[in-house]
């Protein structure tokens, strides 16, 4: 090792200013004296009669034999110097003076530990508000190129989906960072590949964070001339499963890890776990609950995104389910939609749930049916948004493809919101299919969402022999005698 | 004596609910934040806190009573939590107390913390007396919009929904228009006489009134989404994507204008970049990572100011500039801690699909390349770096389709683009339409010096070529390997072309 002396000489000028040096002379004497012979040859500099006579004012008769004096004094200097080395963490060098020698050590930090160049990133502060999951890619056995490509098109397939969630923030860790995990973590995913008989396996597995016990775990196969679009179906499957927020799992444990938040007055993350219970759970006093604390935490908060979507979803759900909350939601809704698509243009929620109300408001001329997520066809889908973009085409009469799909993204979750069967019970009795009909509204009265039923017949689209005003007339009383009375 | 924000951030953290039953470190905290703000470094030494702020007399040794570092620690641990907890997002600045000091730092919480770039305010309207159809398009063009351009992260984007505003009138772009807008883009869709549809969008800087931009398409009335895809690509190329595009351009120069000292330091980094993608050269790179170097001292979770500082090196290898000492790995591996932090960013996977080619590792380089390409697909610059990238690593055709494409949107795209299509005509043997190209690159420095070099070499004139500023880049190694006869059908071509046109830079056809 080479030692500038120029460096080392500043370095001992910064140690002895510090206030660990300043006012201990001894000290002082003692490391100027061992780190200024740094670079001699003899070993005579070290002896510890020397080191008594030069800088401890002992004379000739020194006997390190009997006196300890020496020993001591190094040790009290090795504990100052590592004191020092512990709170300045980013000196150029470190003096050390090893256990069993009195010449000192200078390390000279590497370039690597602490590229010079740039600082490291530091991570940006915790957002509690949002579900934070770091993402973890590992290939089981041999790697090769195909493995590799696999790897990455799920990376950036979950990436992109995950980015599309405002309200969830990804962490993708670098490659070979296994068991590090970043701080302010909610969820680690881990996703495996490896290459099976004839194609792949893929495996998910999701730990909480701070307690690294596995919450969920899945396995999938993928044959060897797999279809770009067969991933984006896989993924579609695991992004909602677990990020969906009606039925995302992540979501119920996120819930119960923000808990606390709400006994400590953080309105907004309380705020939005009472949304969260309201989609776990839609009834009218949780969206009552929900409403009034998402309003109120905007008052706080004004212009915030996530608060902004919540509160635009809940006007759509509090006019489709007739909630009776506010005088007249779909005004309101559609202002408030607005308002949050203008800082907000690249949300498709928001652009669906815009569609959405425009459609209530009855301007179906207005109404883009094809919202966003259609002009990209590729990608993940999530369960929640492809429900209501296929309940807006069934509202604006394009029922025959609608419902189906409808029933087709049910069917492959076995998952059905209480808007499904408002849905499935209109759809057969438009079509005059009688039994089914009669099993769908059984379901309605059951879940008590009849007044769904009607809501829907008021606004939505007709065509055929219910158009124009009278065919909606003749529609909302065939619909009331066949449910019987609405109960108010 | 010190400044609001400061008295105000203190004054959050005290009434805080972690600080307001600990009057020991309510102490402590005022006391540094005063002796930090004055500067004051006697008092910030452990001594003097410990008698002046923890009730410790003269006989104190640091040695012997650790209390000045204990509540220190306790005080550092109490703030973090403070700035993790929801009530701290009131709170104008981040204050922190970094290990094995005792002064303060003072930075902007959070969303100040990032550099940021320009704001546009997007308009769309169909005029007084309107059909539905009309409005059926502004609709759809709005929205169409409003997701591409959100994609773009240096563009701070706002869209005006509000129905009553849809009408065009006069004037009502200005009115429209608040001040945290620096430019305003209004599409009207008009329907003419043959049903088909004309929009017309103009581009305004809110300053100073000035129009940057107008342009006009004409949309037929059975219009499918692929002619909508391709109006929305010749709208987005020259506006915002080709060089950051008309918009960040004349955003960066206007602010260079004005005076560094007046932009903002958060806007820094971006007019920087801007300026060093239009026109590169060896002193603004310079200037720019010594400006970045200051910055990240004090932000270093700066993530933007981070990607910059990485982004120099692009230049730095392809104009062989040197100016970066640290390793290409290095430099690679911090791409993927940043990363880590901003996965959806494609500007990064960019410079990871970009140091991965510089590294010889093609594979990688076309992985991350793609995946940037997935995640804004409406970026012509990613497009054209995937499509140079392609070309240089032996897909020729394939990168010179994607650059042929990308022409198509951008009719005066920034001179960048005329490299690899020179080199691929010089391997066509077109010597013409090289020529061409070569005369369409024009940079600040050396690249421009190589290519108009190989040009004169070409026609004998050895004694324009200075090359003693020309090093021997990688350019030029490929250009003289695989092109050894470049100098005599140089030779043939300039004969056949007149050669004052060399500088002139005539219009040309790409194809």
């Amino acid at each position: 090792m080479t030692k500038n002396d120029d460096k080392l000489s500043q370095e001992l000028e910064y140690l002895l200013a510090s206030y660990l040096f300043e006012n201990k002379l001894q000290m002082q004497r003692l490391l100027s004296y061992l780190v200024s012979h740094i670079n001699s040859p003899s070993d005579l500099v070290y002896d510890q009669r020397t080191i008594a006579r030069e800088c401890l004012g002992r004379g000739h008769d020194f006997d390190p034999a009997e006196n300890p004096v020496v020993r001591i004094e190094v040790g009290r200097l090795r504990k100052l110097l590592s004191l020092f080395y512990e709170e300045e963490l980013l000196r150029p060098y470190t003096i050390t003076i090893p256990r069993g020698q009195y010449r000192p050590e200078v390390i000279i930090e590497s370039q690597v530990n602490k590229p010079k160049y740039l600082p490291e990133l530091a991570p940006s502060p915790a957002n509690p508000e949002r579900l934070s999951v770091l993402l973890q890619f590992s290939t089981e056995g041999v790697d090769n190129t195909e493995l590799y490509l696999l790897r990455h098109r799920l990376r950036i397939g979950i990436t992109i989906a995950l980015s599309r969630q405002e309200t969830v923030r990804l962490l993708v860790a670098i490659p070979g960072e296994n068991e590090k995990v970043a701080d302010a973590i909610d969820f680690i995913m881990r996703v495996s590949v490896s290459s099976i008989d004839a194609g792949f396996e893929l495996s998910s597995q999701v730990y909480a964070a701070d307690s690294s016990k596995v919450l969920f775990q899945e396995r999938k196969n993928l044959s060897e001339d797999y279809e770009p679009s067969q991933i984006d179906e896989l993924l579609s499957v695991l992004v909602s499963e677990l990020f969906d927020h009606e039925i995302g799992k992540l979501w119920r444990k996120w819930v119960i890890k923000r808990d606390a938040y709400q006994k400590v007055g953080a309105i907004k993350i309380s705020a939005l776990v009472r949304y969260q219970h309201y989609l776990f759970d839609e009834n009218r006093k949780n969206v009552e609950l929900a409403f009034l604390e998402i309003t109120n935490a905007l008052e706080y908060h004004p212009g915030d995104k996530i608060l902004n979507l919540a509160l635009a979803d809940l006007y759509y759900r509090i006019i489709i389910h007739d909630y009776g909350l506010v005088n007249d939601p779909i005004e309101d809704g559609l202002t408030h939609v607005r308002e949050a698509l203008r800082f907000s243009p690249g949300s498709e929620k928001l652009h669906t749930l815009h569609a959405l109300l425009t459609m209530f408001q009855q301007k179906y001329d207005y109404v883009v049916t094809a919202p966003i997520r259609v002009e990209s066809p590729g990608g993940a889908k999530y369960f929640s948004s492809s429900f209501h973009y296929q309940v807006l085409k069934c509202l604006m009469s394009e029922w025959s493809d609608g419902f189906k799909q409808l029933k087709k993204l049910c069917d492959r979750f076995s998952y059905y919101p209480k808007l499904y069967p408002v849905l499935a019970y209109l759809y057969y009795f438009l079509n005059d299919e009688r039994p089914e009909a009669e099993k769908w509204k059984m379901i309605v009265i059951q879940h008590s969402t009849d007044r769904a039923v009607r809501q829907c017949a008021k606004y939505m689209k007709l065509s055929g022999k219910w158009s124009g005003e009278e065919g909606r007339e003749i529609l909302l009383a065939s619909l009331d005698k066949d449910m019987g009375r609405f109960s108010d | 004596m010190i400044d609001e924000t400061v008295a105000n951030t203190e004054s959050l953290i005290l009434a805080s609910r972690l600080f307001r039953s600990k009057p020991q470190m309510q102490r402590l905290l005022s006391y540094l934040v005063m002796h930090t703000y004055e500067n004051n470094n006697d008092a910030l030494q452990q001594r003097s806190i410990a008698i002046n702020c923890l009730g410790r007399n003269d006989s104190f040794e640091s040695t012997k009573d650790p209390i000045v570092r204990i509540e220190a620690a306790r005080l550092r641990k109490l703030l973090e939590a403070y700035y993790d907890a929801d009530e701290a997002q009131q709170t104008p600045l981040r204050v922190s107390l970094p290990k094995g000091s005792y002064r303060l730092v003072f930075s902007r919480n959070i969303e100040h913390r990032q550099s940021r770039s320009f704001s546009l305010l997007l308009l769309c309207q169909s005029p007084m007396v309107m059909n539905v159809e009309e409005i059926q398009l502004m609709i759809k063009v709005r929205q169409g919009l409003s997701y591409r351009l959100n994609h773009f992260d240096h563009l701070n984007l706002s869209v005006n929904f509000h129905p009553e505003h849809e009408v065009a009138q006069r004037g009502s772009i200005h009115f429209l228009a608040e001040e945290q807008h620096d430019y305003v883009m209004r599409c009207e869709v008009v329907q003419d006489r043959n049903r088909d549809f004309l929009i017309s969008s103009i581009v305004i800087h809110r300053l100073t009134q000035e129009i940057l931009w107008s342009h006009s398409t004409t949309i037929i009335h059975g219009y499918t989404a692929a002619i909508l895809d391709e109006f929305y690509l010749k709208l987005i190329s020259p506006l915002v994507s080709d060089s950051y595009g008309v918009l960040g351009i004349h955003w960066a120069k206007s602010c260079l204008e004005m005076g560094l000292e007046y932009v903002e330091d958060q806007h820094m980094a971006a007019v920087q970049f801007i300026n060093l993608c239009s026109e590169p050269s060896k002193i603004a790179c310079k200037k720019f990572m010594e400006f970045l170097d200051q910055r990240l001292k004090k932000y270093p979770d700066d993530y933007n100011a981070q990607g910059s500082y990485l982004a120099i090196g692009f230049f730095d290898y392809f104009l062989n500039y040197n100016l970066m000492s640290s390793s290409l790995e290095d430099r690679l591996k911090h791409c993927l801690i940043i990363e880590k932090y901003v996965p959806h960013d494609p500007g990064i996977l960019v410079l990871i699909g970009f140091y991965n080619f510089a590294l010889n590792r093609y594979c990688e380089a076309e992985v991350y390349l793609n995946n940037a390409r997935k995640l804004n697909p409406y970026n012509t610059m990613w497009e054209f770096i995937y499509g140079a990238l392609m070309f240089f690593v032996g897909k020729k055709e394939v990168g010179f389709q994607i650059l042929l494409r990308l022409s198509k949107y951008n009719s005066r795209p920034p001179s960048y683009y005329f490299v690899p299509i020179f080199f691929y005509y010089l391997g066509e043997k077109e010597w013409e339409k090289a020529f061409k190209a070569s005369s369409k690159v024009t940079f600040a420095d050396d690249l421009e010096f190589l290519v108009k070099a190989i040009a004169y070499l070409g026609v004998g004139a050895t004694s324009q070529t200075n090359t003693e500023e020309i090093d021997i880049s990688w350019l030029e190694k490929t250009a003289l390997n695989d092109y050894p006869d470049l100098i005599l059908h140089f030779n043939a071509v300039v004969k056949r072309l007149n050669l004052q046109d060399v500088d002139s830079g005539v219009q040309t056809d790409l194809k």
